[in-house]
């Protein structure tokens, strides 16, 4: 009761004030793993974890700005999987899920549910597969036993679990990372089956078995090994850009102004597409090392930014041509590439040329 | 280009003795503790995923008390002091790999397979600059994120010029942006593109080794395991196949990419390291429920959310239940322990780099001692401010000494 009492008193502090609570948790932790440690005393332990769950009872549902990154969405991937044609594109399957889903049709629809979700997970494991019966086999004998083992298959589970109930807002298939980590322990698994099946089988079969999926199982590292050695890469960066963004780097600290990224200069051009035109990205940040007013639009929307107004922005002053908007958003360069044809008049405007090559204008924007 | 090839090369070798000095030694001072219950791979593994996370917190920490000067003598003066107190046993473990051949051998195909989706790219090639796979968009990112680190700790998001970087588990950006600061006569690009992933390929396929076979028992699980690790793809092919299409493709037709792509993905690569790290310093806690692997388990998973926020929730889930059982069935109290300090440690890691942090904790050192001496209702001594903002102005080391002197 004393335990309850000090763990609510303790773990409710953090609602009145952040710092003393967070003080609090960390003392008392201290002084728990002390006690357990030096006197194997587990009292003060019991009340720092459950002032500690109280305490993430309390302050967590009002500080879940993170949180609000996840929407609920069962079965995104499993769907988009069957669904798109870059993908699976099982069309089918797709129609009669939704078929059985409209006409009330529960078995048959569960069953068309249940046999994209192996899809899905097979699929994904490839020949780790196999790695599934010797997990399953270790789940009878050593789940609560081994703590090892304990810890691995509910981190494999977790990461089976999220990405098929979440998405992540703006970018639903950056959730697919989450399951990485079921592949990965699934992966150490399938060497446990692989060795027991060479001790069950007959010498001469189970080194055959060993053999053939020590064959087939790369395929997919095939792939991007060889994807590397294509002559003609998806992107590149010409000279005169490379010695333009050089000079950039080489000048006083200061925000840099590009144009946004249009989608039609990449149907005009052919691959290897250069950086402006290939897709949306931080190359002019990454090569001058000073922070650009707006680049890589994907980046941003995961980073949560407000970058659509300042698009808005960008794309009204290469229409209006208004030089407040320096001073406003505290731009120092502007860097503009010949190509796309913008006439900016440098009178006008109160810019001054550093530089100029055949590809690339540099202007600086006089104080 | 013949030249080139051997100049990066020489660069590589130079990029090898300083990440062995940078990261091995650092963890070592860690590991060393332990050294006769430890195999050569495991004292490997441990010191490089021990040092990876202490020279983020160096960086970090360094970084936030504007005193990132004393980063390099700090690592170098670590470093000799190492040298002097264990001599050859410093370095004795790598001896593994002239006895190990097959680990070797599979090691040195893991970097070179995984590494050629970043080896070819960001280099200078007749007509530029050119960039296979994603990394014309991924690769720049983790680049431009690099150059931020350079100029500054917490770094500034390069793409959104005049506020802080939120929202994005940065710590493996922070290692390799720091090591491009101290060391600037590397190129970011071979840094990101060709040094840093050998490094980090090869400390997946020993984290995974020594974790399995630790844990198994065997050392043929574990060499296979690193096997599936390192190369097993999905299906894809069998869709690629039953579509007519190149068996040779379909990496990820069912969403998931695969391990041989994970360079390609820096800080998904570090929980590779980290997490298999964690596990077999968890492993050895839980058959000797000793302070000293509790400490470990707590330091190679404290910031685990920074470098990949994935890896740190599925951690805390795991070990949170793990801790459960424990208190269940075995009536030990210690893993919900090591769950408390590392949840409390991730929460803290992911509040200050989400947005909102700001309103949580600032960092603001000596806040309370400056405001008290400039403001006009305390001390209200200005010059004293000023000959601190001058020294600050300055930013040698000596300079800084003269801040401490004069607020002292």
């Amino acid at each position: 009761m004393a335990t309850v009492l000090l763990s609510i008193l303790a773990g409710s502090v953090i609602e009145f004030k952040v710092y003393a609570g967070v003080i609090v948790l960390l003392a008392m932790f201290a002084l728990a793993l002390w006690e357990v440690f030096r006197n194997r005393d587990f009292t003060l332990m019991k009340v720092s974890l459950g002032s500690a769950i109280v305490a993430a009872g309390v302050f967590l549902p009002q500080n879940k700005g993170a949180g609000e990154l996840l929407v609920l969405f069962p079965f995104w991937f499993v769907h988009s999987m069957v669904d798109f044609p870059d993908r699976v594109g099982w069309l089918r399957l797709s129609s009669a899920r939704e078929a059985y889903f409209a006409r009330g049709e529960w078995f048959k629809f569960l069953s068309a549910e249940a046999l994209a979700l192996i899809i899905f997970i097979i699929g994904n494991l490839g020949l780790r597969f196999i790695g599934l019966f010797s997990l399953v086999s270790y789940m009878k004998s050593r789940l609560g036993k081994d703590m090892g083992f304990t810890i691995v298959i509910v981190m494999s589970a977790a990461s089976l679990l999220i990405p098929l109930v979440f998405i992540q807002k703006g970018n639903p298939w950056n959730m697919i990372q989450f399951m990485y980590y079921f592949l990965y322990f699934v992966a150490i698994f399938s060497g446990v089956a692989l060795i027991s099946v060479l001790r069950q089988l007959p010498k001469i079969l189970g080194w055959s078995v060993i053999v053939a999926v020590l064959i087939i199982a790369p395929i997919n590292a095939v792939v991007t090994f060889r994807s590397a050695l294509y002559p003609s890469p998806p992107s590149r960066l010409s000279l005169p850009e490379l010695e333009a963004l050089d000079i950039l780097k080489n000048l006083p600290d200061g925000t840099v102004l590009t144009l946004p990224y249009d989608k039609d200069m990449r149907t005009k051009l052919s691959d290897p597409f250069p950086l402006y035109a290939y897709e949306t990205t931080a190359y002019v940040s990454a090569f001058s090392g000073k922070a650009t007013f707006v680049e890589d639009e994907i980046q941003n929307e995961i980073l949560q930014t407000n970058y659509r107004k300042r698009l808005a922005a960008t794309q009204g002053f290469f229409k209006s041509f208004d030089r407040s908007f320096f001073a406003s958003w505290g731009i120092r360069y502007v860097y503009l590439l010949k190509s796309e044809n913008i006439g900016v008049d440098p009178v006008i405007l109160n810019l001054e040329k550093i530089y100029e090559n055949s590809e690339v204008l540099i202007y600086g924007v006089k104080s | 280009m013949g030249l080139l090839i051997i100049t990066t090369l020489a660069y590589f070798a130079i990029f090898a003795f300083l990440s062995v000095l940078v990261f091995y030694t650092m963890g070592f001072t860690v590991v060393s503790f332990r050294l006769k219950s430890l195999s050569q791979p495991e004292i490997i593994s441990l010191s490089l995923a021990l040092g990876l996370v202490l020279f983020v917190l160096l960086a970090a920490i360094f970084g936030l008390l504007h005193i990132r000067i004393f980063t390099l003598p700090v690592v170098l003066g670590l470093d000799l002091y190492l040298i002097v107190k264990f001599k050859k046993k410093l370095f004795f473990p790598w001896v593994v790999f002239l006895k190990e051949k097959v680990l070797l051998l599979m090691i040195l195909i893991g970097i070179f397979i995984q590494g050629m989706i970043n080896f070819p790219s960001g280099f200078l090639y007749n007509g530029g600059l050119y960039f296979w796979s994603s990394q014309g968009h991924d690769g720049l990112w983790h680049v431009a994120l690099m150059e931020a680190i350079k100029k500054g700790f917490p770094p500034q998001n390069p793409i959104f010029s005049g506020e802080p970087l939120v929202n994005y588990h940065y710590l493996i950006d922070v290692a390799m942006g720091e090591f491009a600061r101290i060391f600037p006569f590397f190129s970011s690009l071979d840094l990101y593109f060709r040094f840093f992933p050998v490094m980090l390929s090869l400390m997946i396929g020993l984290s995974v080794f020594t974790f399995v076979n630790r844990w198994q028992e065997k050392k043929g699980i574990a060499l296979l395991a690193m096997f599936f690790t390192y190369f097993v793809g999905s299906f894809g092919y069998v869709v690629n196949l039953i579509k007519g299409q190149s068996v040779l493709g379909g990496e990820t037709v069912f969403w998931a990419a695969q391990g041989n792509s994970i360079l390609g993905n820096p800080p998904h690569a570090s929980s590779y390291v980290l997490v298999p790290a964690f596990l077999l310093s968890f492993l050895l806690f839980t058959k000797s429920r000793d302070k000293y692997w509790f400490v470990t388990s707590f330091l190679l998973a404290a910031v685990l959310a920074g470098f990949k926020v994935s890896g740190g929730l599925v951690v805390l889930v795991g070990l949170g239940f793990a801790a459960l059982v424990d208190v269940v069935f075995n009536r030990k109290l210690s893993i919900l322990a090591l769950t408390g300090v590392l949840g409390l440690s991730n929460f803290l890691t992911f509040k200050t780099m989400t947005a909102g942090a700001g309103s949580f904790l600032m960092f603001l050192p000596w806040w309370f001692i400056r405001t008290m001496v400039v403001a006009g209702n305390r001390l209200d001594w200005i010059d004293l401010e000023n000959q601190r903002q001058h020294y600050l102005e300055k930013g040698t080391w000596h300079a800084y000494l003269r801040v401490a002197q004069v607020l002292r």
